[in-house]
């Protein structure tokens, strides 16, 4: 699902989650968005952040995305870690559609970070296991269930 | 050389200078016609093909566009049929970018905003488990919208190749 390469660089392939990647929530199919950021994105985001190292998130491969399904997974990251934690980390690579990586940079990074700024809960169809989130306070990162089915 | 062998079957240096003249313009003339005609039809069969690709591509939407209307495509379909489309109108925008240096995005963007907004609404994602999925009638109306778009970019597409010269062949070898 994941493949850790020298220079400490971290690589999801997403093609190894799944093939045929769902819509946004758990709720309405398999391979949601809500369920890979839950499964593979949050937990290897966490390891690069904590190794100071890039995660590198490659869209190509499977039979094609809705665009609520990666908004959903990327939206979710930047809800939890913040805007520049990501974009410091994070690198997307498609080279099939590579219109998907000016979306979720200019749009969905923009739209969750102003939802994270007015702490406007995201919705969780289903109760996950406890994930990590980066507490600007204290400036480290914990793992709580910080959201509820709701 | 001899002056006397020049005077050759009766004609004198200077007819000889004349026909050797019309010899040459002639194949000149020949030659001009025969490589820019090749050009001219090697060039406008490359325009044909490029036209019928845009054409091939409208249909295709127009064909798709009415499914969404009759809401008879599964959410997996739409997924699949937009990523096809994706790597259409992406070959299609490079090729002309390379060849006539056409703005290299203009169909792929307006592809994409369509794609984003179709499999980002409600309907899509509710009914994504289901063997069809109906939209609502104003999410037809911002496909009706779009698909509007999409044909105008598509007219200026064909416009642009009908009027695009080609490229000179130091820089398309080199791009």
């Amino acid at each position: 699902m994941y493949r850790y390469m020298e220079k400490q660089k971290f690589i999801i392939v997403i093609s190894d989650y799944s093939t045929s990647p769902g819509p946004r929530y758990c709720y309405q199919g398999d391979d949601s968005g809500e369920d890979f950021y839950h499964k593979v994105l949050n937990q290897k985001f966490k390891e690069a952040f904590e190794q100071k190292s890039e995660l590198e998130v490659n869209l190509d491969g499977p039979d094609g995305y809705a665009s609520s399904f990666l908004d959903e997974a990327f939206g979710n990251l930047i809800f939890d870690f913040g805007l520049e934690n990501v974009q410091s980390r994070v690198k997307i690579v498609s080279n099939e559609e590579p219109e998907w990586i000016e979306m979720i940079e200019k749009e969905t990074y923009v739209q969750w970070e102003q939802r994270r700024a007015e702490t406007k809960i995201p919705k969780k169809t289903i109760n996950h296991e406890e994930w990590w989130r980066y507490n600007f306070a204290t400036n480290s990162i914990e793992k709580r269930r910080w959201i509820d089915k709701n | 050389m001899d002056r006397q062998e020049l005077i050759l079957y009766g004609l004198q240096i200077s007819d000889w200078i004349g026909i050797v003249e019309i010899v040459v313009t002639s194949v000149i003339g020949i030659w001009i016609a025969v490589a820019v005609q090749n050009n001219l039809t090697k060039s406008r069969y490359l325009k044909e093909y490029f036209i019928n690709e845009v054409k091939e591509i409208r249909d295709l939407y127009k064909s798709f566009v009415n499914h969404l209307y009759k809401g008879d495509k599964s959410a997996t379909d739409i997924k699949d049929w937009f990523k096809i489309m994706s790597e259409r109108t992406q070959n299609l925008d490079k090729f002309l970018h390379q060849k006539y240096k056409i703005d290299d995005s203009l169909i792929k963007s307006k592809h994409a905003e369509i794609q984003q907004k179709v499999t980002d609404y409600d309907e899509f994602n509710e009914n994504y488990k289901e063997p069809t999925v109906k939209f609502t009638n104003s999410s037809k109306n911002d496909i009706l919208k779009l698909h509007s778009e999409l044909s105008c970019v598509l007219t200026q597409r064909v416009i642009d190749i009908n009027a695009a010269k080609n490229r000179r062949k130091f820089f398309s070898k080199n791009k």
